[in-house]
């Protein structure tokens, strides 16, 4: 028996454990998306969302973070088109905005119109 | 939509058409700072220009044009008006005979430049305006200037963003995003030097003509523009006060302008590029005689622009931006020949070049290189040999100590310039081209009434 083999039954036990482990945690961040998060982050750098889209359960919170030096805005627009205004952001503050109803948003900066994401609400 | 909202984008037509109305009865030239657009955006003037002034463009300040100035805060700020004073200093190499210019001395000039009077910004949603009305104080006349009415929308189409515009204006490249015009000096000027004789057709419409465009920017990739321009008659230039081409030339039918780009923006904004062409055809009626058919322009421009920003987290960054441009100018001149025995063509190719680098959006140096090559036509352009070769160098040195977040007033910034502009190359000679050579110490002012 080399060194090696004796040491093989270990090895694949670790594996195993490991691959338990990565199983689990996918498990986990599906349900977590599944029934949504209740908060969600997006940081605002370079004139742009960190994200494209993001994922939220009802009733849950998004943090709008801006990391620019100039001020930026917050606008939701539900599926009917219609804008809700969040707010000016000065640079370094969060605006946290609840999403009570399900559907898709979209999320602008009226400023930047260039800035924009959507926030999938869902149960 | 409320009643207050209504009467307050009333008002502002109101406004607008009374600085139009203004602007028509006189005449005038562009002027780039306009603080109202910050306020409306809540914006210092560094988040949109390069070093914290008019007229070089960042992302921001190009989407803010592409949607057609009316992006805004979302609070009402009043009516967007600005004031843009101007005053320099200039020595020429060698004294200028007769004097600089009307009531100037030969050389070491003092000058108050001018005044412009502008009407930037927001009209009612997705519409905006910018309409300049300018005092040129060294000819002393008043002059109407850049004019670009806009409306612009998104939409997605193909599955990607769209954004679609309307436009009316003054002149073609007015409404260009890149500045593909690339005229003669970087960002400043002075009346009271000595200019080349030879320029191409597309720069020298600006005033003289008006005129409707559409264009669309397609997944922030592909832009494409059209526009067609009508030329005034001569009674309405000097209503307008201004001069006509060439002195006394005038148009023959609408003049079209087409415009195509692709640009693309890298790691996360740190590397910008744009490549683009337009191509304008304007048929002239020389010294205004209609008997003899009309001369041809057919301009053909291919650009390219870069950009890179330190951190595009901060508007004021350091930011280099280089810029190409080449322009073809053929020019049929049936009437021209028949009745002044010009030359039946003649072509005119330009060369612009430039490199800036801005410091911390304060301090911006710039290195300009400018070139005209032509056939030579003594009938047409009365130079020894009938030369137009013109060459030369332009650098740079702008301050600009407000227009940044920090800054203690943000409905006003000044711009202090320092600029030496040297001829290789002057209307085909280059014993005497130096004489030419031109220092200009410049100031500008500009304030907004919106707050």
């Amino acid at each position: 028996m080399t060194h090696a083999t004796m040491f093989e039954p270990r090895n694949v036990a670790f594996r195993r454990a490991t691959a338990l482990v990565a199983v689990i945690a996918t498990a986990f961040s599906v349900l977590t998306a599944s029934a949504g998060l209740m908060e969600n982050e997006v940081d605002q750098k370079g004139l742009r969302f960190s994200k494209a889209s993001a994922a939220i359960a009802v009733g849950g919170t998004m943090h709008f973070h801006n990391g620019d030096d100039v001020i930026h805005n917050i606008m939701t627009i539900d599926a009917d088109d219609e804008p809700e205004d969040q707010g000016l952001q000065k640079p370094g503050q969060t605006i946290s905005t609840k999403f009570d109803k399900t559907g898709t948003y979209q999320v602008r900066c009226a400023i930047h119109p260039k800035m924009k994401m959507t926030v999938k609400v869902g149960e | 939509m409320r009643t207050s909202t209504i009467w307050y984008g009333i008002m502002r037509i109101g406004a607008l058409s009374a600085a139009l109305a203004i602007a028509f009865a006189l005449n005038l030239r562009p002027a780039s700072a306009v603080p109202s657009f910050g306020i409306q955006t809540s914006q210092p003037c560094s988040a949109c220009h390069v070093g914290s002034y008019g007229p070089r463009l960042k992302t921001a300040g190009r989407d803010f044009k592409l949607y057609g100035y009316a992006s805004s805060d979302n609070k009402d700020h009043g009516l967007p008006f600005n004031a843009n004073a101007r005053a320099s200093f200039t020595h020429t190499d060698a004294d200028q005979a007769g004097g600089a210019s009307d009531g100037f001395d030969v050389n070491d000039n003092f000058a108050f430049d001018g005044l412009t009077l502008s009407f930037a910004g927001k009209i009612v949603d997705q519409v905006g305006a910018v309409a300049r009305l300018s005092y040129n104080g060294i000819k002393g006349v008043w002059q109407w200037g850049g004019v670009d009415i806009r409306y612009a929308k998104d939409a997605t189409w193909f599955g990607h963003d769209v954004v679609f515009g309307i436009t009316v204006n003054n002149g073609p490249t007015r409404t260009d995003l890149w500045e593909s015009a690339l005229s003669g000096a970087p960002t400043a000027s002075s009346g009271l030097s000595r200019r080349p004789k030879a320029a191409p057709i597309a720069g020298s419409l600006s005033g003289l003509v008006a005129g409707a465009g559409i264009y669309a920017m397609w997944n922030d990739l592909i832009y494409l523009e059209f526009s067609a321009y009508d030329g005034f008659n001569r009674d309405t230039l000097n209503a307008l006060g201004v001069d006509p081409l060439n002195g006394r030339d005038s148009f023959d039918g609408l003049i079209p302008y087409g415009r195509i780009a692709v640009q693309k923006e890298f790691d996360e904004g740190h590397h910008f590029i744009e490549l683009g062409a337009y191509a304008l055809r304007a048929n002239v009626f020389p010294r205004d005689i209609d008997t003899a058919g009309t001369n041809e322009f057919l301009d053909v421009d291919v650009d390219a622009m870069y950009q890179w920003i330190a951190d595009p987290s901060l508007s004021t960054s350091d930011t280099f931006t280089a810029r190409v441009a080449y322009l073809h100018e053929q020019e049929k001149l049936d009437a021209s020949r028949a009745l002044f025995g010009t030359n039946a063509v003649d072509n005119l190719s330009t060369w612009r070049a430039d490199l800036s680098y801005s410091v911390d959006a304060t301090i911006t140096a710039t290195a300009h290189y400018f070139q005209t090559t032509g056939d030579n036509d003594v009938v047409r352009w009365g130079t020894p040999g009938g030369k137009i070769d013109t060459t030369g160098w332009i650098g740079q040195l702008d301050y600009v100590p407000w227009g940044k977040p920090d800054s203690p007033l943000d409905w006003l910034n000044v711009r202090l310039t320092l600029q030496y502009m040297a001829y290789d190359e002057f209307n085909g000679r280059s014993d005497n081209a130096s004489d030419k050579n031109t220092l200009l110490v410049g100031f500008t002012i500009v304030g907004t009434t919106n707050q």
